[in-house]
């Protein structure tokens, strides 16, 4: 019952030798879904009963007010979403009193694809979940902004007008800004942030999982408003026409309220995390500029994201709790929310900006090969960006008719902020200078960005001079100034992160060749995009029209056409991005030769980034710098300490037989292995031949199996006394430990012998224990990367030739098998002939598959009614074979078989006659 | 060794440069970017303008210019894995170009602060402005003179005389924007703004201007229009005459129209 707090200044163990049990929650998670699919059904009826009941005690009429229940409704159904998905279960526990366990990891670190569909602590599970959902917003808001060039492509009205463009326009700016550009910086920073300042994780991980669950719900939210209509002012969602708006602008209101706590918090963990866990020698001036730009912009949306939430709160409030906030009829006043709205949105295109700048500094000088030019003046002109930042905000509101006074002063600030913006884009440029440039596809990003936010920039200060702004202001220029910072600025860098931490995150490399296509397609699109929107800003066509004056048509035309090739390059990200994920090469631990943090450790790292604390002992970007380091990673004690390098990776004797390919020994190793420190060498003892061949054979299995996983293993067949052997082996693979994996106590002939005591006097080494069922020993392996073969064999079964080809394939590459066997039996089915063939049938097919595990192949089988055809029609969409081996005594016609293989490669091997006996 | 190796770079960087700026300069001359200055406002806008693009142009140039050389000429081999010359920084560099973006800076800030109060001048000479009260709703604009007691859909100015707009919104934000005169300005329900000002050049008497609402208002945003026509001040005067008789004749036929009403909404 006794929960206990780590003392402080309590040393906590750590490492596989210390007290934490890395065990992955047990339950599925379709337990967790259909728990939340229950609570936001809970939440949306508390929404609806709640103010049913408050406006009936109080009398109000009508009871039904549209916009009250959509309120209450979407705000409970996302709160039951989340406490059902199980953000809270852990403070839950806690405050009924319940056990938690502080060091409970249960909640942390994937192993699959699963454990990234749930609540999950790892900062580098959630950066993962970050950058999927931005991605899958990304997706779903450039569709809607091809609709909108599309409308767009002709004078007059193409596939809507009005309200319908209204809509069009403003989901795809709301969920661009807060589904994707804002989160992708939090995704990226999640992942990468705290290993490069040497952490173990963030701060508050449970808060950090929270903030990222709050996301899609958010998101749904705004998409919803989109589908349900009434989201028709646009993102800034101006009052009064945000007022009158329908369902829709309620959706958006309360959506920006959880996108908006999901950023609070995650700036708040980052604050924290910046401020109080950086590794021992990182001192603010050898932070990497990345995490200077995080500090910021977290420090930015502490302080500006509240005031989004108050003007959203008071327009929503407005709308359903009759306040007069902005309500000029009665005693309301209109431009106050603008104030207030910008006060926030100002910052916040910093807060979109700022991150992108770090990732900017890291690529540059990681691929010119030198140090940041003026690294200080990088540093400090964040800040000043970022304090410059609120004390501009009414620019945006030259022609509101606030009041007049205030316009000279915000142009000043505001055209001021280009002189540290400047400072770091002449610094960047310095960086080139005499560098050692490699043009990979990161770098390409961050040239792209140079340009386009050269030009986005200067488009700016230009937007800063009053009366230029009073003639561009809602003109196409701004859409153009608006795209090239933020697409060309925020996208570029990014994209820019995303391929710079690839291999990082994935443990693969992409497809270097797709990446510089997705490059120029996009680059190319974009300036073709959103360059002539200059032009058109300039003869005056309005912004946030359907409609417009024939004479701007061809250019119209052209710039919905160049928008496709956005499309294109992002079909090309996704395509390598997916592809190279699975199964693109393995990532080394430093693909780029980066100096930071997070290049030190595997890619992807293990689970808790360091094994031991690293040492961080100069600056971050010593390039040329002889001799120069950053940080010194080590190694943990249990394997001897000093400096961990990609090449340290000491050796684990494995000694196993039969259960070389038992589920829990893979288990373990893969455990083990995770940590990146480890190779694993399978020791098997051998007496005959045909032993030893099967031991090859599992020892291939095995090592394919921790190859999928990233850890390197082989395997050694040993004849002779196996004590003796295996102190040989140990020797010869200076192990530095032993793991032997027996049968349980009482079925096990080793445990019999004492060989476990025995290994460890003889050798020396601490010798640790695993015990692995006869029946997970002989299971067939449902590991993944395993490439799954079905052999389709109809008369073959039951004759050495089948077993020998099955061999042969075994041999070729690891792979796992199934064996059916159709029956073609009499009718009926169910008759005593028939149970008395498939009785035999079955007998026929345990015997193989006895024979084939005793020579080392992973197989199963089944017995099926009916002919090859039938029976394979029956059976592939249940295994999903990625190989089908047909072996018969005659020849077969495969057409009919190709029809059900579902994309499976068929192979058919004739038998010679008489094969069967 | 260190100054032969920097000379070599200026010519190239010069060339690359000048080509750079060539091309965006023959793209701002040959393209008609700011067609029809008709008001005397606009021709003060247009030059602050030019003078940002030039500027503009030659940041751009410049900074291009060094970066695509750097790419070209600093590009490593293939397997050179050697690290480039540890540089951190450079001090008098960095004053520089901090200085330099500063002055240019404080110029345009200047500048523009002398075209906006110019702009916004209340001229004192002659008859004075001519004051029109605008009101915007969604999705129409009419335009009242209260010289004139008259109402129209059309707004009629004269040119040489400045012309003082006072912008009213019934229901929701708009904005009044005529191209030509370069000017815009926000109507805002429940409060005035008096800040669209200009004076129409006397050359340019005689044409008639779309009037576009240029801020978000609805679902007919797109199609909020009106007209501006410019007039010299004798067809002014001659309009005006005649719109004051018909509005004087129709005001006596008709019971007076009842008091603007204000739209309240309810929650």
């Amino acid at each position: 019952m006794a929960t206990h707090a780590p003392m402080p200044g309590q040393q906590i163990p750590h490492g596989s030798g210390g007290g934490h049990t890395h065990h992955t929650d047990y339950r599925s998670i379709r337990h967790w879904w259909i728990r939340a699919a229950w609570c936001s059904a809970g939440g949306v009826l508390f929404g609806l009963l709640l103010p049913f009941f408050l406006r009936w005690v109080f009398g109000l009429d009508p009871l039904w007010n549209e916009q009250v229940y959509v309120t209450t409704t979407s705000i409970f159904s996302v709160i039951g979403f989340l406490i059902g998905i199980g953000c809270f279960d852990w403070w839950g526990r806690w405050m009924v009193g319940k056990h938690v366990d502080y060091e409970d990891h249960s909640f942390h670190g994937a192993s699959s694809w699963r454990d990234y569909l749930r609540v999950n602590t790892d900062h580098k599970v959630i950066g993962v979940q970050y950058l999927v959902i931005v991605f899958s917003f990304m997706v779903i808001s450039g569709l809607l902004a091809e609709l909108v060039r599309t409308e767009l492509a002709r004078p007059g009205s193409q596939i809507t007008s009005g309200e319908g463009y209204n809509t069009l326009f403003s989901g795809h700016a709301a969920l661009m800004i807060f589904l994707v550009i804002i989160p992708s910086f939090a995704g990226l920073a999640n992942y990468i942030l705290p290993i490069m300042i040497g952490a173990k994780d963030m701060a508050f991980p449970k808060l950090n999982a929270l903030s990222v669950w709050m996301l899609p719900p958010a998101g749904l939210m705004i998409l919803m408003g989109i589908i349900l209509g009434g989201y028709s002012s646009g993102w800034t969602a101006y009052t009064p026409l945000a007022t009158q708006a329908g369902t829709g602008t309620t959706l958006f209101e309360v959506g920006v309220q959880f996108a908006g706590a999901s950023s609070i918090m995650t700036a708040v963990n980052f604050l924290v995390t910046i401020i109080t866990m950086r590794a021992p020698g990182m001192t603010v001036w050898r932070m990497p500029l990345l995490v200077w730009a995080n500090a910021t912009t977290s420090a930015l949306v502490v302080f500006g994201t509240p005031f989004i939430a108050g003007s959203q709160f008071m327009t929503l409030f407005d709308r359903v709790m009759g306040t007069h906030f902005f309500d000029w009829t009665a005693g309301g006043d209109v431009v106050s929310y603008q104030h207030i709205f910008w006060f926030y949105s100002h910052p916040a295109v910093y807060i979109m900006m700022l991150p992108g700048f770090g990732i900017i500094s890291e690529v540059l000088a990681t691929f010119s090969r030198k140090p940041i030019f003026g690294y200080r003046a990088v540093a400090f002109s964040t800040v000043a960006i970022a304090v410059l930042g609120f004390g501009v905000w009414a620019h945006h509101m030259f022609v509101s008719g606030m009041s007049p006074w205030l316009r000279i002063p915000m142009m000043v600030t505001t055209v001021i902020i280009a002189i540290p913006t400047g400072v770091k884009v002449f610094s960047w440029v310095a960086t080139l200078w005499r560098g050692k440039i490699h043009l990979n596809t990161p770098m390409l990003w961050a040239l792209g960005f140079l340009f386009t936010f050269v030009i986005g920039g200067l488009s700016g200060v230009f937007l800063g001079t009053l009366p230029a702004d009073i003639f561009v202001s809602d003109t196409y220029y701004i859409v153009a100034h608006i795209h090239y910072v933020l697409f060309g600025g925020s996208v570029f860098t990014v994209f820019a992160g995303v391929y710079y931490w690839f291999p990082k995150m994935t443990g693969r490399m992409y497809n270097e060749k797709l990446g510089k296509w997705h490059f120029w397609l996009t680059f190319v699109g974009f300036n073709a995009t959103f360059l002539p929107m200059h032009w058109l800003g300039l003869q005056g066509m309005p912004r946030r029209v359907a409609d417009y004056d024939p004479r701007f048509a061809n250019l119209n035309l052209i710039i919905s056409l160049a928008s496709i090739l956005m499309v294109a390059g992002t079909a090309v990200f996704f395509y390598n991005a997916i592809t190279s994920w699975r199964s693109g090469p393995k990532a080394p631990w430093n693909p780029w030769r980066g100096r930071t943090l997070e290049w030190l450790v595997s890619s992807p790292p293990s689970i808790f980034n360091f094994d031991a604390t690293p040492q961080v002992v100069g600056g971050p970007y010593q390039y040329g710098v002889a001799g120069a380091r950053h940080a010194i990673v080590f190694a943990p004690e249990e394997i001897g300490g000093g400096e961990l390098t990609e090449t340290t990776h000491p050796t684990i004797l494995v000694v196993a037989k039969d259960t070389v390919t038992g589920k829990s020994l893979l288990d373990a190793t893969r455990e083990l292995g995770t940590h990146g420190l480890w190779r694993f060498t399978f020791v098997s003892p051998a007496d005959t031949d045909a032993e030893k061949q099967a031991l090859v054979r599992r020892h291939a299995l095995a090592a394919a199996v921790l190859d999928k996983a990233g850890i390197q293993a082989s395997g050694k067949v040993v004849t002779g006394d196996i004590v003796q052997a295996i102190a040989r082996a140990a020797q010869d693979e200076h192990a530095h430990e032993i793991m032997v994996a027996t049968y349980p106590l009482g079925e096990s002939q080793w445990l019999r012998q004492d060989l476990v005591d025995r290994i460890r006097k003889a050798t020396g080494l601490p010798v640790s224990h695993v015990t692995v069922s006869h029946k997970e020993a002989r299971a067939t392996l449902d590991a993944p990367g395993l490439a799954h073969v079905m052999v389709l064999a109809h008369d073959a079964v039951g004759g050495g030739a089948l077993l020998d080809e099955i061999r042969r394939r075994a041999d070729r590459s690891p792979a796992r098998f199934t064996l059916v066997h159709p029956a073609d039996l009499p009718s009926p089915a169910w008759g005593d002939e028939s149970n008395a063939l498939r009785g035999d049938a079955v007998e026929r097919v345990h015997q193989a598959i006895e024979e084939l595990q005793q020579s080392g192949v992973a197989i199963q089988g089944e017995v099926v009614d009916g002919g090859i055809v039938a029976a394979a029609r029956e059976t592939v969409g249940a295994y999903r074979p990625d190989e089908i081996l047909v072996v018969t005594t005659a020849g077969q016609d495969l057409n009919a078989l190709r029809d059900v293989a579902r994309g499976a490669i068929i192979d058919e091997v004739v038998l010679g006659a008489g094969a069967t006996s | 060794m260190a100054t032969t190796s920097r000379k070599e770079h200026v010519l190239p960087i010069a060339i690359i440069t000048l080509v750079i700026a060539a091309v965006s300069v023959v793209v701002a001359l040959t393209i008609d970017w700011l067609p029809d200055p008709a008001s005397k406002e606009a021709d003060r806008v247009d030059l602050l303008v030019w003078w940002t693009v030039w500027a503009s142009i030659g940041i751009f140039a410049i900074v291009m210019a060094f970066m695509f050389y750097s790419v070209w000429k600093f590009r490593a081999k293939d397997g050179d894995e050697s690290d480039g010359p540890p540089i951190h920084g450079h001090t008098m560099l960095e004053i520089v170009w901090t200085a330099i973006p500063t002055v240019l800076i404080g110029i345009t800030a200047a500048w523009a602060a002398i075209v906006l109060i110019k702009n916004e001048d209340i001229a004192q000479a002659g008859p004075g402005p001519l004051r029109v009260e605008v009101l915007a709703q969604q999705f129409a604009w009419e335009f009242t003179y209260p010289d004139l007691g008259v109402t129209t859909g059309d707004l009629r100015v004269p040119a040489g005389r400045q012309v003082v707009l006072n912008l009213h919104a019934k229901d929701v934000i708009h904005s009044f924007f005529v191209y030509e005169t370069r000017i815009k300005g926000d109507a805002v329900p429940g409060q005035v703004n008096d800040r669209v000002r200009f004076t129409m050049k006397p050359e340019y008497a005689g044409k008639i201007y779309p009037i576009v609402c240029t801020e978000l208002c609805g679902a007919g945003h797109g199609v909020m229009r009106a007209q501006m026509i410019t007039l010299t001040a004798g067809d002014y005067d001659t309009w005006a005459q005649q719109a004051k008789a018909t509005a004087a004749e129709a005001a006596a036929k008709a019971p007076p129209p009842p008091p603007p009403t204000t739209t309240t909404t309810t929650p």
